[in-house]
């Protein structure tokens, strides 16, 4: 097995990461003082209880969202200092998403929807990588078919192949399994664990199933915007037994 | 019902802002036309009704009988009359410098029938006096003591008086003895039309009407009576009802476009509750599956389609009422108060509830086909929509292969070609109304497939456009069917003008003739062209060559004229020389008559052979030898000449008619005349028409506006979701902006070519009927369309501008939110 190396590279980090939704007088603290970094090559799962603060903090690491307070940085771009046009283009360039309603547009092919971040920057596929991604997500004979004739593990498929083929630092995605059957789901996440061993590519993922977290290289348990728990190596016993820990 | 449904509109006004405002335009337009007519109406009646303030009783005369004095005296003879005396009233031009108005010239009536008051001045006297009301006194630019021009008499003004602003309806008061002068013909013993009578107190108007029975009496000759006597009251009763005959046959005229405007209305809120039901799915099939049953759902939706025909009519009037307003502001009617015609309203508030509600019923009906579970699937199943298509397609084609049949029978059977074409082009609308469902998704993907090649942008806006055939198609649709009448309108001036110009090309090839109408006597005088006038138009500039004439008038008030060598330069078709005794006529005159005799110099008839020539236009022309022998004295009489640039004849047009202020028996004529008249008014009906049928297009476009908004309701997790993949804002709006193109493209391109069509189909039609078999020249006003072309476009790309802010407005993190 391979150990983890000495300094890794930081792909990811947050510094006194706070976000407050609502106004003034009447707000919401989603995350509190957060300081964390992820290495790339890793595949983290950040866990928590509904309204813990997992989604925001993918958001704001995304550059999905404004933060109020503190830094983030993501591929050697501190985000906050970025406008609007230049987050556009960070998305774009660094970033892969996936989300658990596979977001596909109804309108576009699997091959359509797949290229679609190359064509919105308008950069040229490298024909070998998609064929490549195509098949090893068995997508091949389904490339011309729109998401309607896709079944939702291929629909979920196609999104990931999407959030791979711009090579992006970090692919984040949220609740990647969450409308997918226990097989299919399975098979999704032994997928992003070959992409993350065998291409290093660095995946952070929210997810409230502690069986998915187990394929994961690091838990982060969240509560009331904070981390409270950081689990190396997760299994599913582990993680249930952090999250167990939140409720005494 | 009803509560629901006004929660549901005030919980989602963007939703039905459009549909608001689609009925409120179309009941909007039917509001105006009845409030600006009425009240128009309502200030003619009290103008007219102003002028007979003093008097009771009205004695109009019908017939040339007993003269003023006898009528008075034979008045003033019965018990209870008060005051009577004739009133006398004519039309003239007033002018100072540039500005001449067209009035109504009143004798100043005795201070007991006076209408008006002198606010500053006096009531005019003598010959050379005039009072204006204050109005036209400044448009006229004089106060009293300034000078107009009545006529060529110079007048004083004398006072100026309180009467109304009015357009319609613009006074001038002269003294009673001017008018006299002025109207009783030359021997000054033509009687006045009408008598006023003021009643004395303690009589009755009726009783005087009675008393003057014997003025009434019927002529045992002609059956007719001389005279008519009325209360006054009777009298303006007579005249409303006059007026109410005219003013509503113009607005049953106004309520066709109404009624157009009316249809693309419904085509919008029938599709905007398609959109609406379709998008609230899931809301209906919650319904069904805790209970409700399907006529309950039903009633929430018919009740909202009556909330929301409500709410857009009462706009609508609200509307109607703000444009009639300014309209009889313009005419000055809106000083005698804006007509509250309640009936006409209550029927149009009607009306827009009543569109609305039919036009929301298919969509609503619809809803019954919601099954609990199948409203929580995303679409219709594609079986079921595949079936409608090939029901769709069969009828269509059907009724294609009938109105093309129908056309091809209208341009070659002998008889009732015009119906035979009016129902083609009914068929051909249906079928490609109807089948809009199948070629608009393919038309919009052709489109993609080329603006396409510019970038992702374009490609998804296409593919988003044609993504639902039924909503884009009944966008396209309701433009189609605006845009298709206007163009054929154009299309059919267009080809009117240019067939009828060059038929006028053809038979009146000399661009210009300038002459003298014979004031009839043998008094050749007449003839003879002013040297000013000679002067005048050898100054004119755009002219090319031209001809004087030798001319003058026969003895029977006929203008002849002579051929001369620089006729050649401006008629080439016209011969070298003509013989003796040989007069060049207009076909139309020698297919008439082939001789003609006339009466010479010396008291011989002289009988001329008639040949048909285009050379001569309208006149005769003859050579100088018979000249001579039928005109004493031939004089230049006639000016010929060929412009540069017969388009450009407006400005020559300006300079002619100047003359033609200073020579009242000045003749103008040609070609280029004529063209320019029948340019003019055509120009003028398609100006009025197209602005008439312009509220539909209005209408359209904010369909447009409509089914993007509501597509982007539907579709914030996509925007948001391209957003997260990285689309700039301005790209995502450019997405919509190309969208709302393409939509309009599609309803234009259509329009555009059914309606070219109907206009030549509809132009062939009456000419065969008509039996004039000369070619049509088909053409297309190419400036027009283009402008029309335009303003649609450039209308839904400013349609697009909202629903586009709001798509950008999506933020990525909406596309990872669950629904």
């Amino acid at each position: 097995m391979p150990q983890p190396q000495q300094a890794p590279e930081v792909v990811a980090q947050a510094i006194d990461l706070v976000k407050v939704y609502g106004s003034k007088t009447n707000n919401v603290v989603a995350l509190d003082q957060v300081s964390v970094a992820f290495a790339r090559g890793s595949f983290t799962a950040i866990m928590g209880p509904s309204g813990s603060g997992k989604s925001t903090l993918m958001h704001c690491l995304a550059g999905l969202d404004r933060i109020t307070a503190g830094r983030v940085f993501l591929g050697g771009k501190e985000l906050n200092a970025l406008n609007d046009s230049q987050l556009t283009k960070v998305r774009r360039d660094n970033v892969g998403f996936v989300f658990q309603a596979f977001n596909l547009l109804p309108t576009l092919t699997a091959r359509q929807n797949i290229l679609l971040p190359l064509d919105l920057a308008g950069r040229k596929p490298d024909e070998g990588f998609f064929r490549q991604l195509t098949e090893s997500l068995g997508l091949t004979d389904r490339l011309t078919h729109r998401p309607s004739e896709l079944s939702g593990g291929q629909q979920q498929r196609v999104a990931i192949a999407r959030a791979m083929i711009t090579r992006p630092d970090v692919i984040f995605a949220d609740e990647p399994t969450g409308a997918l059957d226990s097989k299919t789901g399975t098979q999704l996440l032994e997928y992003m664990q070959r992409t993350v061993r065998d291409l290093g590519q660095s995946i952070i993922m929210v997810t409230h199933d502690a069986k998915a977290a187990a394929y994961a290289d690091r838990a982060l348990i969240l509560l009331d915007g904070r981390i409270v728990d950081d689990v190396p190596q997760p299994t599913a016993d582990s993680v249930n037994a952090a999250l167990a820990r939140l409720e005494r | 019902m009803f509560s629901d449904a006004i929660r549901e509109v005030r919980h989602h006004p963007g939703r039905i802002v459009a549909t608001l405002i689609a009925i409120a335009i179309s009941v909007g337009f039917m509001a105006a036309v009845s409030v600006f007519l009425e009240t128009e109406k309502g200030g003619l009646a009290k103008q007219l009704n102003r002028q007979y303030a003093g008097a009771d009783v009205l004695v109009q005369r019908q017939t040339q009988d007993r003269t003023d004095a006898q009528v008075i005296e034979l008045i003033k003879s019965k018990p209870g009359v008060a005051a009577a005396e004739a009133s006398w009233t004519t039309f003239g031009p007033v002018e100072k410098g540039d500005t001449t108005l067209y009035l109504q010239l009143y004798g100043t009536p005795s201070e007991t029938f006076r209408w008006s008051k002198v606010v500053e001045g006096a009531w005019p006297q003598g010959t050379d006096e005039i009072a204006l009301p204050r109005d036209l006194a400044k448009k006229l630019d004089v106060a009293v003591g300034g000078e107009v021009s009545l006529g060529e008499q110079k007048m004083k003004v004398s006072g100026l008086t309180d009467d109304p602003p009015s357009r319609l309806i613009q006074n001038g008061y002269i003294s009673p003895e001017l008018i006299t002068m002025m109207s009783s013909g030359e021997d000054g013993k033509a009687p006045a039309n009408t008598y006023l009578i003021k009643v004395a107190d303690g009589t009755t108007p009726d009783a005087v009407v009675s008393s003057l029975s014997e003025l009434t009496s019927k002529d045992a000759n002609t059956g007719e009576s001389a005279f008519r006597v009325e209360t006054t009251e009777a009298a303006m009763q007579d005249q409303l009802k006059e007026l109410t005959m005219g003013v509503d046959a113009l607005k049953y005229a106004l309520m066709v476009f109404a009624g157009i405007a009316l249809l693309v209305g419904m085509i919008i809120i029938a599709n905007t509750f398609t959109i609406l039901i379709a998008q609230r799915r899931r809301q209906i099939g919650l319904l069904r599956a805790v209970g409700a049953s399907t006529s309950q759902v039903r009633k929430r939706f018919i009740g909202e389609a009556i909330v929301l025909g409500l709410l857009g009519s009462l706009l609508g009037v609200a509307l109607g009422y703000a444009i009639a307003a300014l309209g009889s502001w313009v005419t000055g009617s809106l000083h005698w108060g804006l007509a509250f015609p309640w009936r006409d309203l209550l029927v149009e508030i009607g009306v827009g509830v009543l569109i609305t509600l039919l036009a929301a019923l298919v969509p609503i009906w619809r809803t019954s086909r919601v099954a609990p579970l199948e409203a929580l699937r995303p679409v219709l199943s594609a079986d079921s929509q595949k079936r409608v298509s090939k029901v769709r397609a069969i009828i269509c084609t059907v009724l294609l292969v009938l109105g093309i049949g129908l056309s091809v029978l209208a341009l070659t059977s002998e008889k009732n070609s015009v119906l035979m074409a009016l129902g083609s082009a009914f068929l051909i609308t249906f079928a490609v109304l109807g089948a809009a469902p199948l070629y608009v998704a393919l038309l919009i993907k052709g489109w993609g497939k080329l603006v396409g090649l510019t970038g992702p942008t374009s490609r998804l806006a296409t593919m988003n456009a044609a993504r639902n055939p039924q909503r884009a198609a009944a966008t396209a649709v309701a433009l189609m069917l605006a845009i298709g009448l206007i163009i054929t309108l154009q299309v059919g001036a267009a080809t009117v003008r240019e067939t009828a110009l060059s038929q006028i090309e053809e038979d009146m090839p000399v661009d210009v003739v300038v002459g003298l109408y014979a004031m009839g006597g043998p008094d050749e005088e007449s003839v003879a062209l002013p040297k000013e006038v000679i002067a005048k138009i050898d100054s004119l500039p755009n002219v090319r060559a031209k001809a004087l004439l030798q001319g003058g008038a026969t003895n029977d008030g006929r203008v002849i004229v002579a051929l001369n060598p620089q006729v050649k330069d401006v008629a080439p078709m016209a011969p070298d020389s003509i013989p003796d005794d040989v007069a060049l006529v207009s076909a139309n005159m020698a297919e008439i008559q082939s001789t003609e005799t006339l009466p010479g110099v010396n008291g011989e008839m002289i009988t001329l052979k008639l040949q048909a020539s285009p050379a001569a236009g309208d006149g005769m022309v003859v050579n100088d030898a018979t000249l001579r022998r039928l005109v004493k004295d031939p004089q230049p009489a006639q000016y010929w000449f060929d412009l540069v640039d017969r388009e450009n004849f407006a400005n020559t047009q300006r300079q002619l008619s100047q003359l033609s202020a200073e020579y009242p028996n000045l003749m103008i004529g040609g070609g280029a005349f004529e063209a320019y008249l029948i340019t003019q008014i055509l120009n003028i009906m398609l100006a009025i028409t197209s602005a008439l049928l312009g509220v539909a297009v209005a209408i359209a476009l904010v369909g447009v506006a409509n089914t993007l908004g509501l597509s982007v309701i539907e579709r914030t997790r996509e925007s948001a979701l391209l957003r997260a993949l990285g689309m700039p804002r301005v790209k995502l709006r450019l997405m919509l902006l190309i969208e709302a193109i393409t939509l309009a493209l599609v309803g234009v391109v259509v329009g555009v070519i059914a309606g070219a069509y109907f206009a030549w189909l509809g132009i062939s039609a009456v000419f065969k009927e008509a039996d004039i078999d000369r070619g049509i020249n088909f053409a297309i006003d190419w400036q027009r369309t283009l402008v029309l072309v335009g303003i649609a476009v450039v209308a839904a790309a400013i349609a697009s501008i909202l629903p586009g802010r709001r798509a950008a407005m999506a933020t990525p993190t909406e596309a990872l939110a669950i629904d």
